[in-house]
């Protein structure tokens, strides 16, 4: 056996041996302090109460040393049988981790209030409705859930089709022809990606401000800059794309007699319409979840779309229910889940579409 | 043409750099005119109109009217206490959380690459954090880090460790801070990592195979070299991203009754400063002035970046 | 080293890919794998090499069964179709990596970077990339990576060559250059080689020997020559040649061939019975036999190929340039012996 092997096998000794000392120790309780019972030392009362965390760590420590015990002895099949296993079973506690809370999301709306804080398992004990109850409340009859939900629509769905248009549109223009100062606007449309949201946020509220668009019903802040390709990542991703695109169909659709805007709409549309889905889906799923936004451009309660919604829902009584908090922010995110469950391998595609240039 | 018919302009055709045939159209600027009047409207005069308030001395919110011209506010700004706590609790995610969020996903990544069936599900399941919006996600990280009764404490009470004030003690609240980034940014960047995996070609761990290599050694001389534009890729965007903390703070650490990050502001970080002093105390110029701060620290770690890459980066 | 593979069988699920192949591979020489695509060349060559699995059957290399070994274990080169090289390495890193892994036969330990240097600088002259070795794959030719992947297989010294249609990639002058060099290496090196092609010209050009395979199963194994003159059935004859062998079904009987139409072929022989008839293209020699109609000709500088039809049949033929024909033309032509073959009608085995 190799040097580290033989470290770390001491090493799991040492820490199993810690944990099986700590649980031998024994801390009376107040009481029996009174009646003359000693402490132990510092040391092991430390010792105790960690015993569960030094025989864990000792167990994995010697698992991995059998494991490469194991390992180098068997034979291929074995071996491959063997690492696939311990992969899966990682991947699978990743997964855990990753999905963990939304489960809980899940099983707290059907839980009661105080079960919600007293029990850790997923599965409610006595399952109520009672949150999802609680969360048609509508206050004072300005907004419900229903209706934060159709807001958010309100503005998620136009801002999607004008931000996928215009980025294309855009993206056209930047990736097909040459005209002068082209370098230098692509370089500072590039540079925008770089730019924190929030700086401008200051100088763009106060000329929305000016121009009437703050609580608009028609959540204008909102719609009226996707017009205008203001989501550099999408045009940069477009013309990630187009770039594979040969220009020869351009060349082509021009003898057969199409102009600049048929040739876009008529060829490379039809192209590039996995790029502008996985763009649309993007769009849709960052829109729904924009707090920012509405935070600063929505201020009615009647206008609220869902992400502000689950923001008042945690408020707006005192001892508020956290079964109807849950119940809201799951109601909120059942779109969003639906539609990336659907188009799942889109938005891969999309992601990795920016993705292809370093 | 018939003859009588307006001639049209006949682009001018060059040649590309590739030797490809492109055109040269002055109507290329009409498609992109109306974007780029916007583009200059909302996005450069709001940059200039940023720097000029940070200049100001005094502003007045609802008149929109500022007064005074000089380096109060910065001085105002770079004396804030509270200004520092903001810097450095974005340091610590930047210098902690970031890293940490890379290496698992690059890993995780990894382990999803070798494995051959499953892989879909396991990505899509990877990715459903990203799909939920922050502020769903917060409220139950809210519970799950409650001190007395949140999941997290009760596990780490299975292994004797003390319950920790996460949410309200505020030497704390930073790494709670972090534990949700680092959930939060997982999703998107195991994505990138395993599009750059799939990438490389195949073939090129079965030449390693009959040059004797290692698994190990495949790993750091051939999979993670060739990955590195992936990764510098992916470590720039995150760089960014997460300087930009704004959401996670709101989901987990305010209320409408207190717009504070956290008792006394101590989870905030720069860009909730930012909002903060905007929005809820009105001294736009103070905002103003953090935000112009930011945009040069932001500035220089993507160009201190841009150079690193270059030197590391094995391009091919 | 002399390579044995015995009842060497690849399954996928239902379908055989290689079935109980049985072949010896003498050390030293340099045999093609030649068949159209999917009768099974390339997962030989990869079973060969490793990474594929065996299903049933052994591989020997030498006196060792390496059947159940892994690559790595092999001492094998493997030069892939697209090269495989590694991109973000210089050429010279590219050839060095192998050696990076393995230990010195000579002295038992690991190379030293001086040993690197020699052994990349005897292997990189070998294949005449010397000039190259500070560039990335990226910058090079089809050819020039071509050379390289070739050095990084041979600079272990391995007691095997492998190579995936090494020349596929390649344009169709490049092509000819190659495989010469292929040749040329194979020569100096020793080296066993095994390579899979689906050209039958590269093969017959190079190879000590042809392994001609059909859907898993070996047709024939023969030198280049042999195979083109004796083929085992009527597969391996219209695999070689080009332009392809000419099929007719005839009717033999007292010394005399009919074909359908009751045309008589110029050609005698003592078998009987219906058979069908393979004539080589250069098998037709102007004389006195058959008169007929040209309906097509192509020039080709050292000759040309005409075509013709006999009982609706059509043949093709070559012709000497000396004078040029034009279809419509009508020649009288008659046949050479010892380039038609009797193959059987129903199985396609040769019986003359």
């Amino acid at each position: 056996m190799s040097i580290a092997m033989i470290v770390f096998l001491v090493l799991s000794i040492v820490l199993l041996s810690m944990g099986i000392y700590g649980g031998t120790v024994q801390i009376p309780d107040a009481a029996a302090v009174e009646a003359g019972a000693t402490m132990p030392g510092a040391f092991a009362q430390s010792v105790a109460q960690l015993r569960n965390f030094y025989l864990m760590l000792g167990a994995l420590v010697l698992f991995i040393v059998v494991y490469r015990f194991l390992f180098k002895r068997a034979n291929l099949k074995v071996q491959h049988l063997m690492s696939t296993t311990i992969r899966y079973v990682i991947l699978i506690g990743v997964g855990v981790f990753m999905v963990y809370p939304l489960l809980w999301m899940v099983s707290a709306t059907f839980k009661d209030n105080n079960e919600i804080f007293s029990t850790l398992s997923l599965i409610p004990s006595r399952p109520t409705l009672d949150g999802y109850r609680a969360a048609m409340n509508d206050y004072g009859g300005d907004i419900n859930i229903w209706r934060a939900m159709l807001n958010t629509y309100k503005y998620v769905l136009p801002r999607v089709l004008f931000t996928v248009i215009s980025s294309t549109i855009t993206a056209y223009g930047f990736g097909r022809f040459r005209f002068r100062g082209r370098n230098a606007l692509f370089a500072l449309l590039m540079a925008t990606l770089f730019l924190p949201q929030v700086v401008l946020n200051i100088p763009q509220f106060l000329m929305y401000r000016k121009f009437g668009w703050v609580d608009s019903p028609y959540y204008l802040a909102l719609i009226v800059p996707s017009l205008f390709a203001q989501e550099t990542y999408f045009v940069y991703m477009l013309i990630q794309f187009m770039r594979n695109i040969p220009r020869e169909l351009d060349e082509a659709a021009k003898i057969d007699g199409c102009n600049i805007m048929q040739t876009l709409v008529l060829v490379l549309v039809p192209m590039l319409w996995p790029a502008m889905v996985s763009a649309g889906l993007f769009q849709f799923m960052w829109s729904s979840n924009d707090f920012m936004g509405p935070l600063l451009y929505v201020n009615s309660p009647a206008r609220y779309p869902a992400t502000l919604f689950v923001r008042m829902s945690m408020d707006a009584d005192t001892g508020f229910s956290w079964n109807r908090v849950m119940a809201v922010s799951l109601i909120s995110i059942v779109p969003s889940l639906v539609v990336f469950f659907l188009a799942q391998s889109q938005f891969m595609d999309g992601v990795t579409a920016g993705a292809v240039k370093g | 043409m018939k003859t009588g018919e307006k001639k049209k302009r006949k682009p001018r055709l060059l040649t590309g750099k590739n030797g490809e045939l492109l055109v040269a159209s002055p109507k290329a600027w009409l498609y992109l005119l109306p974007p780029l009047i916007i583009f200059v409207l909302f996005v450069f005069y709001p940059m200039l109109a940023v720097l000029r308030t940070a200049f100001y001395e005094k502003y007045v919110y609802i008149i929109s009217k500022g007064t005074g011209f000089g380096l109060a506010s910065f001085k105002y700004v770079l004396g804030d206490k509270t200004f520092w706590l903001a810097c450095k609790n974005t340091g610590i995610l930047i210098l902690v959380a970031l890293p940490a969020t890379v290496i698992l996903s690059l890993a995780i990544a990894l382990m999803l690459n070798s494995i051959k069936q499953l892989q879909g599900l396991f990505q899509t399941l990877f990715f459903t954090p990203y799909v939920t919006s922050t502020v769903a996600i917060g409220t139950v990280f809210y519970t799950l880090f409650h001190s007395q009764h949140g999941y997290i404490n009760y596990f780490l009470g299975l292994f004797g460790i003390d319950p920790v004030a996460w949410l309200t003690d505020s030497s704390k609240v930073i790494w709670a801070l972090c534990i949700f980034c680092i959930w939060n940014g997982l999703a998107f960047k195991i994505v990138l990592f395993l599009a750059g995996l799939q990438k490389i070609d195949k073939k090129v761990y079965q030449a390693a195979k009959i040059d004797c290599a290692k698994p190990g050694k495949t790993l750091f001389r051939i999979t993670l070299p060739l990955l590195s534009p992936t990764f510098f890729m992916v470590i720039i965007v995150s760089v960014i991203y997460v300087a930009r903390t704004y959401n996670e703070v709101f989901a987990l650490f305010t209320s409408v009754n207190s717009q504070t990050a956290g008792s006394g502001n101590c989870a905030i970080t720069i860009a909730y400063y930012i909002y903060y002093y905007f929005f809820v105390r009105g001294e736009v110029n103070y905002a103003a002035a953090a935000a112009v701060l930011f945009l040069i620290v932001i500035m220089s770690l993507t160009i201190l970046q841009r150079v690193i890459s270059r030197k590391f980066v094995h391009y091919y | 080293m002399k390579i044995v593979l015995k009842d060497l069988t690849k399954r996928f699920d239902d379908a055989v890919a290689v079935d109980r192949l049985n072949l010896t591979f003498e050390d030293g020489e340099l045999t093609g794998l030649l068949g159209p695509s999917g009768c099974g060349k390339s997962t030989t060559l990869y079973m060969l090499a490793g990474l594929e699995n065996v299903t049933e059957g052994e591989i020997w290399f030498g006196e060792q069964n390496v059947t159940a070994a892994m690559p790595e274990e092999r001492n094998i080169g493997l030069v892939f179709q697209n090269y495989a090289l590694y991109p973000h390495m210089t050429v010279a890193d590219n050839i060095a990596f192998p050696l990076t892994n393995i230990r010195n036969p000579a002295t038992g330990k690991r190379y030293t970077r001086e040993e690197i240097r020699e052994e990349v600088q005897r292997t990189a002259k070998l294949v005449q990339i010397e000039e190259y070795l500070r560039r990335k794959p990226g910058q090079l030719s089809g050819g020039q990576q071509q050379r390289v992947a070739i050095a990084r297989a041979l600079v272990k010294k391995p007691k095997v060559l492998l190579l995936d249609e090494p020349l596929s990639n390649l344009d169709a002058r490049l092509r000819i250059e190659m495989r010469q060099e292929i040749r040329r290496i194979q020569q100096e090196t020793k080296v066993t080689t095994i390579f899979v092609t689906h050209d039958q010209e590269e093969a017959m050009s190079i190879t000590d020997r042809i392994v001609l395979m059909k859907k898993g199963v070996v047709q024939q194994i023969a030198p280049a020559h042999e195979m083109y003159m004796n083929p085992c059935n009527e597969f391996v004859a219209s695999f070689l040649g080009n332009p392809m062998i000419s099929y007719l079904s005839v009717r033999a009987g007292e010394g005399r061939i009919a074909l359908e139409d009751g045309t008589s072929l110029p050609l005698e022989t003592g078998l009987s019975g219906s058979y069908r008839l393979g004539i080589r293209p250069e098998a037709w020699v102007p004389g006195d036999g058959l008169r007929v109609t040209l309906t097509r000709v192509e020039q080709r500088g050292q000759d040309q190929i005409i075509e013709f039809a006999l009982a609706g049949q059509k043949i093709k033929a070559i012709a000497d340039a000396a004078t040029v024909l034009r279809a419509g033309d009508s020649i009288s032509l008659t046949l050479r012996e010892n380039r038609c073959y009797f193959f059987d009608e129903k199985t396609g085995a040769r019986v003359r």
